[in-house]
């Protein structure tokens, strides 16, 4: 019996080792490829620089239109009830399934120049496409799922004893809001940011299909790797290894300080 | 709870097996797709994007000649291809759009010496509607006229550029350009889709398909010539039947074929 469960044991534990190593194998061989001592050079001459700040600044805009509407969105899903609802969470989180380059021919669809919303824009002297405004808008549609999912979960697990109590006590809702309900969903709203962050910074199939790509303007680090890849593959390397540090160092980052408040 | 926990071990164990046994499946399912006896032969085609359908047309062609050989075409910008090509695609013939893209292959030894089956030349397209009102390609050169062409590591994207040149108003278009596609049917996409006032492809992408979406206007630079040579790869499993590919292409069925979707003779 001891040595049945033993070797169950070991199976598991092979099988674990596999999806480790399927998980470090690419990024190992990436590392491996860097030519360091011709990386600086490399990552000046691609023009890693502008890609990098463009990727920076549309991500960041890009989780913060997910968090100004993904957080009301989440509390809705998670606290109200309606008829409805359950269908209305899936087809919230249907972008997160959706082939990327499907969501970008929904977006022209919308909002290209000929699109559902995009003549009255037009009109109005607004265009999305090719700007690194519509950029952020994929990034945006592809990635909000992820923080509204997470920050669902964590409204769901808030106590709502707590705040009963906090609102006898005599607390606004506001002061609820602070002191009880923004501390407990800490944990869920950083882990939230961090994927969602992530994934619009990696974004690349809705990126290129709505908003095109254009050196300096609208072509995001993802691909500017893409474009380097056709034409000498170790500049691609140096892009890649570039990307895989911001993605550490935010996952990192983020880890850090998820972990010390709920200690 | 030992139990349910060893019953889903089980469950884990009997789904990669399942999964194995599924991936052995369509292994050898795709092998034996040909009819029974005759050894199953296929060529695959990497080519520019430009060639997409009359190297389909002449893969449907040469398949009509030669029973039991399938031919499969790739279509991408020319410098992807010859990037697929060295990283190891499985590829029996490559063409490109540029003798630049093909010398890159040549430098690395990824295929045999080339032959220049077709020509092509420029146009601009704009969508049937032309919002921004491009009568002529000095209007590419007009503030506000959304341009979009080729990135300059593709064929297309060069050409485009050395017609700009040409018509002296490179720096003016340039900053017209709103997005570089990787290749050229992606050019023709955006103008297809609206969203482009203008597009430079090459004469041959107004098909039948996408004639009555978008407006042709001449570029009038018929100096500018885009060049189309096809070669066997070195790393071809039947080069015989590659080559054979290629000759049906320079003086066969499939010559007639690239000459009825407009290109021009080598």
């Amino acid at each position: 019996m001891t040595g049945r469960g033993l070797s169950t044991g070991r199976l598991l534990a092979g099988l674990a080792a596999l999806g480790v190593a399927l998980c470090l194998v690419p990024l190992v061989a990436l590392v491996a490829r860097t030519p360091w001592v011709a990386l600086p050079g490399l990552v000046r001459d691609t023009g890693a620089a502008t890609a990098l700040r463009l990727s920076l600044v549309t991500s960041t805009a890009a989780v913060a239109a997910s968090l100004a509407v993904g957080l009301p969105l989440a509390w809705v899903l998670a606290r109200v009830e309606f008829p409805g609802r359950s269908l209305l969470r899936s087809l919230v989180l249907l972008p997160m399934v959706l082939p990327p380059v499907v969501a970008g021919v929904g977006l022209l669809a919308a909002f290209g120049r000929t699109g559902l919303l995009g003549g009255p824009l037009a009109a109005v002297g607004v265009s999305l496409p090719f700007t690194a405004a519509g950029t952020t808008l994929a990034q945006a549609f592809v990635a909000a799922p992820f923080l509204v999912l997470a920050l669902e979960a964590g409204f769901a697990s808030v106590d709502r004893r707590l705040e009963d109590a906090a609102q006898t006590l005599g607390a606004s809702r506001w002061t609820v809001w602070r002191t009880v309900i923004l501390p407990a969903v800490r944990p869920a709203l950083l882990a939230g940011v961090a994927l969602c962050w992530a994934r619009a910074l990696g974004e690349f199939g809705a990126t290129v299909t709505f908003a095109g790509s254009l050196r300096g303007r609208t072509e995001t680090l993802p691909l500017a790797v893409y474009r380097q890849l056709q034409v000498d593959p170790s500049g691609a390397v140096a892009l890649s290894v570039l990307l895989l540090a911001v993605s550490l160092a935010l996952i990192v980052g983020l880890r850090a300080r998820l972990a010390v408040p709920t200690r | 709870m030992r139990a349910a926990r060893r019953g889903a071990t089980g469950l884990v164990v009997a789904a990669v097996i399942a999964l194995a046994a599924a991936g052995c499946g369509q292994a050898r399912g795709s092998g034996a797709q040909t009819a029974a006896g005759a050894a199953p032969r296929r060529l695959s085609v990497l080519a520019a994007s430009s060639l997409d359908e009359p190297f389909r047309a002449a893969a449907a062609a040469f398949t009509d000649a030669h029973p039991g050989v399938a031919v499969d075409v790739s279509p991408a910008g020319s410098q992807t291809l010859v990037t697929q090509l060295a990283a190891g695609a499985p590829a029996d013939v490559l063409a490109t759009a540029d003798t630049e893209s093909m010398r890159a292959a040549r430098d690395q030894g990824l295929v045999a010496p080339p032959r220049i089956v077709a020509t092509n030349t420029l146009v601009v397209v704009t969508p049937a509607a032309d919002p921004a009102g491009v009568g002529a390609p000095s209007d590419l050169a007009r503030p506000g006229v959304r341009l979009v062409i080729a990135a300059p590591e593709v064929p297309a994207g060069r050409y485009a550029r050395a017609a700009l040149e040409r018509l002296g108003i490179a720096d003016a278009a340039a900053a017209n350009v709103v997005s570089e596609e990787q290749d050229v049917r992606g050019v023709l996409g955006k103008v297809v889709a609206g969203e482009a006032d203008a597009g430079i492809v090459y004469a041959t992408d107004v098909t039948e398909r996408v004639a009555d979406q978008v407006r042709v206007v001449d570029l009038h630079t018929p100096e500018i010539v885009a060049s189309y040579p096809v070669a066997v790869t070195r790393s071809s499993a039947s080069p015989d039947l590659a080559a054979a590919f290629v000759a049906f292409l320079l003086d066969g069925r499939g010559a007639e074929l690239l000459a009825d979707a407009g290109f021009g003779p080598p």
